[in-house]
């Protein structure tokens, strides 16, 4: 399906948090974006249309498209959690409507922030659409560590590429509680179930408890690396079956 | 500060490219001057955030991030939310620009390498923001597709040079590189002398 048709309560575990879910709609219809609280910003010649053909094998799907300026954006947001310190979430992802990445085009897919901007950054995470080795596509994130310098940590899913079509890609934030015990894990394409399987990869040991917890997150495509804008812009993203939580596992 | 040199009567101007090899004036009498007493050879390839080479002011330099000194992983290399430059070692320059025209006909900077240690795709990455923080993303370059000069403004900018998203070894990954721009940055005034 092409946007996001309900909102639905998604079950949270033990604490029974209710987010954003992405069950997208059968009419295909860009009404159906409003269940995003946050709106939707088609900035500086980004889009965002529903189209035919969701990537879960639903009716629709979310195609997002940039512009030849650097400022371009298509993201869908929402703005519900609140100050979450533990968030999970997971969406569907086909990025096939992109040429091939060359060594610096990147162009973020995904961000979480905090309430508040603490050393100059408001961002948990921000997770990029990057180039790999053999022509592949993988994934970077960065996200606020006191490091004491930049306030800014990064990393990649190393040898894990994305596939050709669609991948499924979940992610588990917590901010730390005490010192640095925070953690970013991931998983792509994790097989079928809602057991948590094995981590794909994961960040440990993050100092990240001054940004107290995921206040609003953006889907879809923003800040592109000026070579994506030039080499990319026209060419679609699509994203499908977005879903939230504070505690367990999402899966499908 | 950026220049151009005026011939005046009293007054014999030097165009001395500060960490180029090569020492230009105008004037023989300048071989006593400031230029001549500044040998070129102090200043290596490459630089520091704490010590930003203004070598690539030439238009060209080389080096090689597995062994100059000081190379090190040293900015946060980002635009916007995406890191261009992986946490390897970097160079840093620093390089002002002259608006387009006939201060500066370079249109564009390329980089080139021929050994490395590991994947290395050299990466350029033009930032105004603080040196280690990054920030600020200008343009990018790499070797297939060179840095796009025609659409930044004049200025003083950062220049890190290291490697790429590509690169397999994101730690150790480095090589030699060459950085080349097409044309002539602008002349920097750096002596004059009372004749």
């Amino acid at each position: 399906m092409k946007s996001l048709k309900t909102l639905m309560l998604a079950v949270a575990g033990l604490a029974g948090l209710g987010m954003v879910s992405a069950a997208f709609g059968q009419a295909c219809s860009a009404t159906n974006l409003t269940a995003w609280a946050g709106g939707t910003s088609a900035l500086s010649g980004g889009t965002v249309n529903v189209v035919a053909g969701g990537l879960d094998g639903s009716a629709c799907a979310m195609s997002t498209v940039l512009g030849t300026s650097s400022a371009s954006q298509a993201t869908v947001a929402d703005t519900s959690p609140n100050n979450e310190p533990r968030y999970r979430f997971q969406f569907l992802l086909n990025s096939d409507g992109l040429s091939a990445l060359s060594a610096t085009d990147g162009v973020v897919i995904f961000a979480a922030s905090g309430a508040t901007t603490v050393n100059g950054r408001r961002g948990i995470i921000q997770v990029a659409l990057v180039p790999a080795s053999g022509g592949n596509k993988r994934l970077s994130f960065n996200y606020s560590c006191n490091n004491g310098t930049t306030f800014r940590c990064s990393a990649n899913t190393g040898t894990n590429n994305l596939v050709a079509g669609v991948n499924r890609i979940e992610f588990d934030v917590q901010m730390a509680t005490s010192g640095a015990n925070g953690s970013i894990r991931y998983w792509l394409n994790a097989a079928a179930g809602t057991t948590e399987p094995a981590v794909t990869g994961q960040i440990t040991g993050i100092d990240n408890s001054a940004w107290v917890g995921t206040k609003i997150v953006a889907l879809g495509l923003g800040s592109p690396v000026p070579s994506y804008s030039s080499a990319h812009h026209g060419q679609a993203v699509l994203f499908d079956a977005f879903d939230s939580r504070r505690q367990t596992y999402i899966g499908y | 500060m950026s220049a151009r040199p005026t011939n005046r009567s009293k007054f014999q101007v030097s165009y001395c490219y500060l960490g180029d090899r090569r020492m230009k004036t105008i004037s023989a009498l300048l071989l006593t001057g400031f230029c001549a007493i500044v040998p070129a050879v102090v200043y290596a390839s490459g630089g520091t955030c704490g010590s930003p080479s203004a070598n690539m002011q030439d238009g060209s330099d080389t080096g090689n991030t597995c062994t100059d000194s000081g190379a090190a992983n040293q900015v946060d290399a980002f635009c916007t939310g995406v890191q261009v430059v992986s946490n390897q070692p970097q160079e840093i320059y620093t390089v002002t620009l002259a608006a387009a025209g006939p201060d500066r006909t370079a249109t564009q900077i390329s980089v080139s390498s021929a050994t490395s240690t590991g994947t290395f795709n050299p990466t350029l990455y033009l930032y105004t923001g603080t040196c280690a923080n990054g920030g600020g993303c200008v343009q990018t370059g790499t070797a297939s597709s060179p840095m796009d000069l025609t659409g930044v403004a004049a200025g003083t900018y950062l220049l890190a040079i290291g490697g790429s998203q590509l690169d397999a070894s994101a730690a150790t990954a480095c090589g030699d590189f060459n950085i080349t721009a097409n044309g002539t940055l602008p002349v920097k005034l750096q002596s004059f002398s009372v004749q």
